[in-house]
């Protein structure tokens, strides 16, 4: 119930965001119809464009709970993209130097890239329970790191001779995860991923730990919680996911090879999802799938309607703002009709 | 007649907060006004004071017909509200909160020196000598209850209303701000008092209204009611017992420390808790009673030479979890942020603690949780809807239960209580008396820090007095006085 809550306040702040796209490609001096048209066509319109949605939304899946989970226990990890960067070069790598045959290479360098971004991640935590560093500023800090070790790498150590920017050699072909009908088997992996996640957070000891940590802190320090300890293992958590999508884009994407800018802004991103799904796991995914969607539709509304890919950046942060907005106009009001229909029942009652 | 509220009515979703309530405040009269939580007490002040309007009634002052639309509507018209929670800038100088909102000089260019000036002048009429310079967070509670007094006067009110203002100051801090109310007083300026302690209102009050429910139960002169009658107009039945108590103490020591220290807040201390007994811990604001409780409990760093717990000494105590597991539980002071999570429903409030008899592998069994939840609210008479209820939605009382009900559940060797009956109405204070009694007669080691004198002469067998971090004296069972107390309490004791 409230989870669909969560999803319908989503769906009616993304429906106003539309309109205000509508307008802005108007003032802009093309149609919206055509543009939204061909937003379809290539989002939803085919198997072709369904597929390239999901395989778009994969990345965003995964940084998006990352930052869900990290979030709704009090963690202000901030470090999505440089967690992400770091698994997918560390994937990169493996896949190219790994002697493992197929799946078994497959899953250990999925495992590893995702406990390389977990670690990274771990600094941050290793700063806050040393040094008492607030964890906001050095995961965002360690974003650079990540951004410019990364590309060090790719253009000195590991770079491929032949190629003309910053990339490593492409990995060996027995790691690229196969295909079915166009739909990369890495999306079932991310799905996967997502069902587990929610297990954990609901179910397990430590998820049900880390959920009373981001309610109220003191309250689960007094109730014999380690938060020091919760707050090293979300962050080991949450970076493995980040690091599994940075992996994913490796063994799954269409490159193979870790190349400058392959990050892309999948852990902005995923930030901001986890803000339109208010934190919650399912919900986070559900609008996930959205944003792939407008990723892919983006790719049609510059080829047909030519308007700039950049739009949908645009439309990306309307949509964040006024589904923030539409839930706290909905959560007031609804509050306010629920306390008046009481009222009148309690009145009636009194006469 | 200076203020006269007439037949007012406020609904809230659920509830009539106020049923037809009358109230009249007399020139240079302090009007105490009690009544259990929920009575409708600070809905009354928050009419009078504009920050809600009453769906029906109205509000005379001076003989004249008021309405009140805003807060600075009430300001205006000379009401001033000193509420619980103290509305000051904590980072601005008592200067500048006490002119917040009428600063003398243009935007541009404040008069500080000004504003100190006369600051100085109002602090001087309350006998509070302190710069006027000095930042508010440096202040403790009832320093920084004056200045909102003269923060009050400086806006000449001609009512000042103060919200329980005595529920987080010690009792020597509460006779000093009684002195300063019986000097407004004669300053022409009229008082509404709010309290829990009946004591608070034969000591200061010249008239007292009663509220119920809702509902208005009385106006009585001082004078004329006794408190056996007055505490019947408020809880609405007789109270034989208001301190119950019926444990038994048993021979054999449950809890031994030896030099305890909790370092950087209370010199070492040494003392012993039997089975089955209530112990007292007390002092002043600030003496360190609560950090000795948090230190017992592990949340600060503590230095000690011996800490025995039911025969098993302990080597070292350095968080809750190590304090859980040796059989030690804490109910801290304040539920709302260290207790509970308000949001959440009372089944995940209390699963929290003990996760280790619902989680014995990796994950919770939320039927179980909730099964022992309903057994739980049984056993302490929790008054809730369900056992998915928001605790947000439950009283003072009943979150209290709450919480003494999750950390119980663990079975403890020694319960530490800090301030348990704080902001509880009377019903349920005896409710948590009782309980109390149980827990000793079930052979835990009872450590009770509270403030409230009575509390330790009605149900403590000895007693631990602190002064600025230092034990005092430990009182037997004979000795235990409210002078005693008070003596040892504000350091006129030597260190024994």
């Amino acid at each position: 119930m409230k989870s669909l809550n969560k999803i319908l306040t989503g769906i009616i702040g993304i429906i106003f965001s539309l309109l205000v796209g509508a307008l802005l490609i108007k003032i802009q001096g093309n149609s919206p119809i055509n543009a939204y048209k061909a937003l379809y066509d290539y989002g939803l319109g085919s198997w072709f464009s369904i597929t390239s949605t999901l395989n778009n939304s994969t990345p965003l899946i995964l940084t998006g709970i990352a930052a869900a989970i990290a979030f709704s226990s009090n963690v202000n990890n901030l470090g999505q993209p440089g967690q992400l960067i770091i698994g997918a070069l560390s994937a990169a790598l493996l896949g190219y130097y790994l002697p493992f045959p197929g799946w078994f290479g497959i899953i250990t360098i999925l495992i590893l890239s995702g406990i390389i971004g977990g670690l990274y991640a771990s600094i941050a935590g290793i700063l806050k329970k040393l040094y008492k560093m607030d964890e906001m500023l050095t995961t965002l800090m360690l974003n650079f790191i990540a951004d410019y070790l990364t590309l060090y790498l790719a253009t000195y150590p590991f770079l491929d001779k032949k190629s003309y920017v910053p990339a490593t050699k492409m990995i060996k072909k027995e790691y690229f995860l196969p295909s079915f009908k166009y739909l990369n088997s890495s999306f079932f992996i991310a799905i996967f991923v997502v069902l587990i996640s929610y297990f954990v957070v609901k179910y397990f000891k430590k998820g049900y730990e880390w959920r009373m940590m981001g309610h109220n802190p003191d309250f689960s320090r007094i109730g014999g919680c380690d938060n020091e300890q919760n707050l090293m293992w979300v962050m080991f958590y949450t970076g493995f996911l980040s690091g599994l999508a940075g992996a994913l884009l490796i063994l799954g994407g269409t490159q193979h090879r870790f190349i400058k800018g392959i990050g892309a802004n999948y852990g902005w991103d995923g930030v901001m999802l986890s803000i339109v799904g208010a934190n919650g796991i399912l919900e986070t995914s559900f609008f996930s799938l959205f944003f792939g969607f407008l990723k892919s539709g983006g790719v049609g509304m510059e080829f047909e309607a030519s308007i700039p890919s950049e739009f949908i950046m645009v439309l990306q942060a309307t949509i964040v703002l006024l589904v923030v907005s539409t839930r706290s106009v909905f959560s007031y009001y609804g509050d306010k009709i629920k306390a008046y229909s009481k009222t009148q029942k309690v009145v009636k009652a009194h006469e | 007649m200076l203020l006269e509220m007439k037949e007012i009515t406020k609904t809230f979703p659920g509830v009539v907060a106020l049923d037809k309530v009358s109230f009249n405040l007399k020139e240079n009269e302090i009007h105490a006004l009690v009544g259990e939580n929920g009575a409708g007490k600070s809905t009354l002040i928050k009419i009078l004071g504009g920050i809600y309007k009453p769906d029906s009634g109205e509000i005379f002052l001076n003989g004249k017909k008021v309405e009140f639309n805003s807060p600075l509507d009430a300001k205006r018209h000379g009401i001033a509200i000193i509420h619980q929670e103290l509305m000051l800038a904590e980072n601005l100088s008592i200067a500048e909160n006490i002119f917040l909102g009428k600063e003398f000089g243009s935007p541009l260019n404040l008069n500080f020196h000004k504003m100190v000036e006369e600051s100085k002048k109002y602090l001087q009429m309350l006998g509070f000598e302190i710069d006027p310079q000095t930042k508010v967070s440096k202040l403790n509670v009832s320093e920084k209850q004056l200045v909102e007094i003269a923060k009050a006067i400086s806006s000449n009110a001609k009512i000042i209303v103060m919200d329980e203002p005595t529920a987080t100051i010690s009792e020597h801090e509460t006779q000093i701000l009684f002195e300063i109310m019986k000097e407004l007083k004669e300053k022409g300026i009229s008082i509404i008092f709010i309290t829990h302690k009946l004591g608070e209102v034969y000591q200061i009050a010249d008239r007292v209204t009663v509220l119920r429910d809702g509902k208005l139960i009385g106006t009585k002169n001082i004078e004329e009611i006794s408190s056996e009658e007055l505490v019947k107009m408020m809880v609405g039945r007789e109270i034989k017992e208001m301190f119950p108590k019926y444990n038994k103490v048993q021979d054999e020591i449950i809890l031994e420390v030896e030099d305890f220290e909790v370092i950087g807040y209370v010199a070492p201390v040494s003392f012993n808790v039997k089975k089955g007994e209530i112990f007292g811990i007390t002092g002043l604001v600030g003496c360190g009673k609560s950090e000795l409780a948090l230190g017992l409990y592990g949340v600060y760093r503590t230095k000690f030479k011996k800490f025995i717990i039911d025969k098993q000494p302990l080597l070292e105590l350095k968080s809750p979890q190590q304090a859980l597991k040796a059989g030690i539980v804490l109910v801290p002071e304040d539920r709302k942020s260290q207790g509970l999570v308000l949001l959440l429903d009372v089944v995940q409030n209390i699963t929290l603690p003990n996760c280790d008899i619902f989680a014995p592998s990796l994950n919770i069994k939320w039927k179980k949780a909730t099964e022992t939840t309903k057994k739980q609210i049984k056993d302490y008479n929790i008054k809730v809807s369900g056992e998915h209820q928001k605790v947000k939605n439950l009283s003072g009382g009943n979150q209290q239960k709450v919480v003494l009900a999750k950390f119980l559940l663990k079975k403890p060797k020694v319960a530490i209580l800090v301030e348990p009956t704080r902001g509880i109405d009377v019903g349920a204070k005896i409710e948590v008396y009782k309980l109390i009694n149980n827990l000793a007669n079930s052979g835990i080691g009872v450590i009770l820090v509270t403030s409230e004198i009575p509390e330790i002469t009605g149900l403590c067998d000895r007693v631990m007095v602190m002064h600025r971090g230092k034990m005092i004296e430990i009182l037997e069972k004979g000795e235990i006085t409210p002078e005693r107390i008070l003596k040892a309490g504000t350091g006129l004791v030597e260190n024994v």
